[in-house]
């Protein structure tokens, strides 16, 4: 069957970007590796059989492949200003303030657990589908879950108490 | 709102911006362009049968590495959970020691 | 949503001991909406604390490590009657109970064996709440000043202020 790719980049483009930019906090290095995807899909385009078997091999590329950007990170630190994250702009939503917050401490996890929350929360996995992308055990990925809200609950308590 | 649903609407997905798709596409068409020989992912496929003859145990390792580094995590979750509970238990005893006196 | 958590730690070296079947506490959360589930011993623990200091760090004598939690959707979905053969267990260990409270709903029940030379044999934990249970159990020789010295970091318990002991000035070194 063919697939069409101009259509396949239109309806994961965010889905492929969004889960970089948050996981790696560089928009740049986000959109080069966004695009490397597509391209690596572009090369295996014969192997895909449907609209949603590309969604899925995007996701997992684009995961495997920020962790792996992560890891070259730490042995060659890069400084960018796009990295540094801006001031909160002040805002009379608090929902808006909110949800810039809870992304700002999501991006601050652990590595493992930052792609874990991701997944679940921006892409609305469940922890088996998680497990399996990720190939790691499906306790980890509760643990890491379990873990990660534990901390996300009590930095948003502790931000509240000093407001 | 619970903390889930919070966390939810606040990781939406950021669209791409708007010149992405076009450049992809841009992309490919310079892509089919190269000899089969030059293509990025005919030389990743040639380095990568030339490293896995040259370390073997490579694979080995990583997956050993890996269930070390999964086995920790639990152990981690397991102590960090023990002490959530420690914790409790403690304002639960000093909870109802106050409402004693 | 509550959770319960039973934490268990038991280390009688040298003894042989029946060991606890932490499967059989798996019906407790038959209609749990959460689960964790964590069992590391043997080789895997080996694996894990050797990120800790390995064979020279704090953990090196833990022989088990055992997480159980449960939370359900609404209260009354877990049977207590399930928790007996753990406390049973723990009876047979001679554990002392150090802390048993119970407050409207919720209990909280801590069992250390203490050793001689500020060591511990066994900690458990067993928590219940209405929607949560939780079991944590950690088998193996601890060493109080040595687990001072690691918590904090990563999460590890102060077992020793919640013992009702006092830190030593080790602790103020960093």
């Amino acid at each position: 069957m063919a697939v069409d790719f101009a259509g396949i980049v239109a309806d994961n483009q965010s889905m492929v970007f969004s889960i970089a930019v948050r996981f790696l906090r560089d928009r740049e290095g986000a959109e080069e590796l966004a695009q490397d995807v597509f391209l690596q899909l572009y090369q295996k385009l014969r192997e895909i059989e449907s609209p949603a078997h590309a969604t899925g091999w995007l996701r997992r590329a684009i995961c495997h492949r920020c962790i792996d950007e992560a890891r070259k990170r730490k042995l060659r630190p890069r400084i960018g200003l796009d990295a540094v994250p801006e001031p909160l702009a002040e805002s009379r939503n608090p929902d808006l303030l909110l949800n810039e917050r809870l992304r700002r401490m999501v991006e601050e996890l652990p590595e493992s657990a930052r792609m874990v929350v991701l997944l679940r929360y921006q892409e609305d996995l469940d922890p088996g589908d998680i497990a399996e992308m990720l190939n790691m055990p499906v306790s980890t990925v509760k643990s890491q879950l379990h873990r990660s809200l534990a901390v996300l609950r009590g930095r948003l308590e502790k931000q509240e108490i000093c407001r | 709102m619970n903390f889930d649903d919070e966390l939810r609407a606040a990781l939406q997905r950021e669209p791409a911006p708007a010149d992405f798709a076009a450049r992809v596409l841009g992309k490919t068409t310079k892509t089919r362009a190269l000899p089969l020989w030059r293509r990025p992912a005919a030389l990743a496929i040639a380095a990568a049968l030339a490293l896995t003859a040259l370390v073997p145990s490579a694979v080995y390792q990583y997956r050993q590495h890996r269930r070390a580094i999964e086995a920790r995590d639990q152990l981690i979750l397991a102590l960090s959970i023990a002490r959530v509970q420690l914790q409790q238990v403690r304002e639960r005893i000093q909870h109802n020691t106050r409402h004693k006196i | 949503m509550k959770t319960a958590l039973i934490l268990f730690a038991a280390a009688i070296p040298g003894f042989a001991q029946q060991r606890f079947d932490f499967t059989s506490l798996d019906k407790l959360g038959a209609n749990a909406s959460e689960t964790t589930n964590i069992t590391l011993e043997g080789d895997t623990l080996k694996l894990a604390t050797s990120f800790l200091g390995g064979d020279k760090g704090p953990l090196r004598n833990l022989t088990g490590v055992y997480v159980r939690s449960f939370e359900f959707a609404k209260p009354g979905q877990y049977n207590e009657a399930d928790l007996a053969s753990l406390r049973a267990y723990v009876k047979t260990l001679k554990w002392t109970k150090v802390v048993d409270v119970k407050d409207t709903g919720e209990t909280s029940e801590i069992y250390l064996q203490t050793l001689p030379n500020d060591k511990l044999g066994g900690l458990a934990i067993i928590s219940t709440e209405p929607s949560e249970v939780t079991v944590v159990f950690i088998s193996g020789v601890l060493n109080l000043s040595d687990v001072g010295k690691l918590s904090g970091n990563l999460g590890i318990p102060d077992i020793r202020l919640e013992h009702g002991g006092k830190k030593s000035d080790d602790s103020k070194k960093d």
